[in-house]
């Protein structure tokens, strides 16, 4: 971005400030609680600056006066977003079979995509789930894929994901050839996790009578979530959980890898902003994106409560966009109820 | 979570649009802009955050259109220099006055002043909305205020304002 002109109509100097203008750098940052220890005592110690900044509150007030939109206007213009999208998306909108969408859908490059994601998770998960010496790995693969109770565990700030991410490194090696072919192997992402109330299957949906779904095509996925089995403590699910993930991963058939969608646009904000703050009250019906390879969903059962887990497949562009390693090749939630927790991006 | 964020939304729109027609136009941009634009939020950064970045990118690119257009119907209000006063609060209530005083201040400025001010951003998440460095904010804020109140009057005298402070 380029060096604006003054706001007074004079050039602005690149450097240095005025002291003048330092002044009221100084005294701006006070008012915003940007300063440190000692500029604050500055400020507090300088009735000359004190004034400043009572003129800098007098603006900030000004700026807040008289700002409420017309009555009726919120509804209006909530209204009109909403069905500018539905009208934009409405004529795509259907609910299709998966195993037709399949036939008609996938690409090429997809299908040898999928084929080199399988192989190479099958070098990387048989070994791991056949051998003795396997155990610890897959323990730690667990750790990452479950290392938090999703209840009362929000998605952690951007620091605590990056060490989710981080962790996944740890988890397995794929050796350089399988990473490189597996890198291009990915395709879409997206998140999205129904989870009816009393655990129905999650990938079946029944288009609303409004039409409020969304974006292109709903898709019914037989077999998901796969039942990846009961679980007295988070221990033993991080184990029994992640086995059964990695195996469903490592099934050459691919039944149920698609894309998945069907959410309001509405639904598929909750979900993304419970990624980090999980809401108390809304429940998460969809998965969004439309051409979000939902990867792997599982069900499975710790301490009486049912949860998910859902894998997706992640792109290039989705790596850049929330710059997680390079070498992620699927992101990884957990859904128990109304929660969803992001637990990495990691390969498996 | 439209009805949740609108109101700070139209908020900034309303002070970067400098009237309140423009602003609805504006805002329903936004809000057209940030619903389509859901698939990309990514979940990195707050949601606020992202919708203010969307919604300043939309308000400001329908303002640009606008100013492109030709409006024959709406005279420049050309701001008359204020007496310094010694209270800025009388001055303020007419919110007209800040609106002509917004609309002098360049663009660059009175974006980070709106989206403190009024979206409550900080320094950082302005930065990541603007996509400048937080320490442009800091100062484009300054003298984004700094501007703000000499339109509004309330410049004191220079000498007056020197510090004792180097």
């Amino acid at each position: 971005m380029t060096t604006p002109p003054d706001p007074r109509g004079t050039p602005l100097p690149d450097d240095p400030m005025s002291s003048e203008e330092e002044s009221d750098a100084l005294v701006s940052a006070y008012l915003d609680g940007e300063v440190t220890a000692a500029e604050r005592a500055r400020v507090e110690a300088d009735p000359v600056l004190l004034a400043r900044l009572e003129q800098f509150r007098s603006v900030r007030s000004a700026l807040a006066d008289d700002i409420a939109a017309p009555a009726g206007a919120p509804d209006r213009l909530v209204t009109g977003a909403l069905e500018s999208y539905q009208t934009r998306t409405a004529e795509a909108a259907t609910v299709t079979d998966l195993q037709t969408a399949r036939g008609r859908r996938r690409p090429p490059i997809w299908v040898a995509g999928v084929a080199a994601a399988v192989a190479v998770l099958a070098l990387i998960a048989v070994p791991l789930w056949m051998g003795d010496s396997g155990e610890d790995q897959f323990q730690d693969v667990g750790s990452a894929l479950i290392s938090s109770d999703a209840e009362g565990s929000p998605e952690p700030e951007r620091g605590d994901a990056d060490d989710a991410a981080d962790f996944s490194e740890d988890a397995s090696d794929p050796p350089a050839a399988a990473e490189e072919a597996a890198a291009r192997s990915s395709e879409g992402l997206l998140v999205l996790v129904p989870l009816d109330g009393d655990g129905a299957d999650a990938n079946t949906h029944d288009a609303p009578a409004d039409g409020a779904w969304a974006d292109g095509e709903m898709y019914r996925a037989e077999g998901w979530p796969v039942e990846l089995g009961r679980f007295p403590d988070r221990e033993s699910a991080q184990r029994g959980v992640t086995a059964g993930v990695v195996r469903a991963l490592a099934q050459p058939a691919g039944t149920d890898v698609g894309p998945i969608s069907g959410a309001s646009p509405l639904e598929a904000g909750s979900v993304h902003d419970c990624l980090r703050r999980p809401p108390t009250g809304a429940e998460h019906t969809g998965i969004a994106e439309p051409e979000a390879p939902v990867r792997f969903v599982g069900a499975f059962e710790q301490d009486g409560d049912r949860r998910l887990v859902v894998v997706m497949d992640l792109d290039d562009l989705a790596r850049r966009a929330a710059d997680m390693p390079a070498d992620a090749r699927h992101r990884v939630l957990e859904v128990h109820q109304v929660s969803c927790t992001l637990l990495g991006e990691q390969f498996l | 979570l439209l009805r949740c964020h609108h109101d700070r939304i139209y908020a900034v729109c309303r002070r970067l649009a400098g009237n309140e027609a423009d602003a609805l136009d504006a805002c329903q941009e936004a809000l057209i802009a940030i619903v389509r634009g859901l698939d990309r939020f990514d979940g990195r950064a707050a949601f606020s955050t992202w919708a203010y970045r969307v919604a300043t990118n939309a308000c400001l690119d329908e303002l640009r259109r606008r100013k492109r257009r030709p409006d024959p119907g709406l005279p420049e209000v050309e701001e008359s220099p204020r007496e310094p006063g010694p209270s800025l609060d009388g001055q303020v209530a007419d919110h007209l006055d800040i609106d002509a005083a917004l609309r002098h201040l360049p663009e660059e400025f009175r974006a980070p002043v709106v989206l403190r001010d009024l979206g409550g951003l900080d320094y950082a998440q302005i930065a990541e909305v603007l996509d400048i460095a937080p320490g442009t904010v800091r100062s484009r804020i300054s003298r984004g205020r700094a501007a703000l109140a000499a339109r509004l009057g309330n410049q004191a005298p220079a000498a007056e304002r020197t510090t004792e402070s180097p």
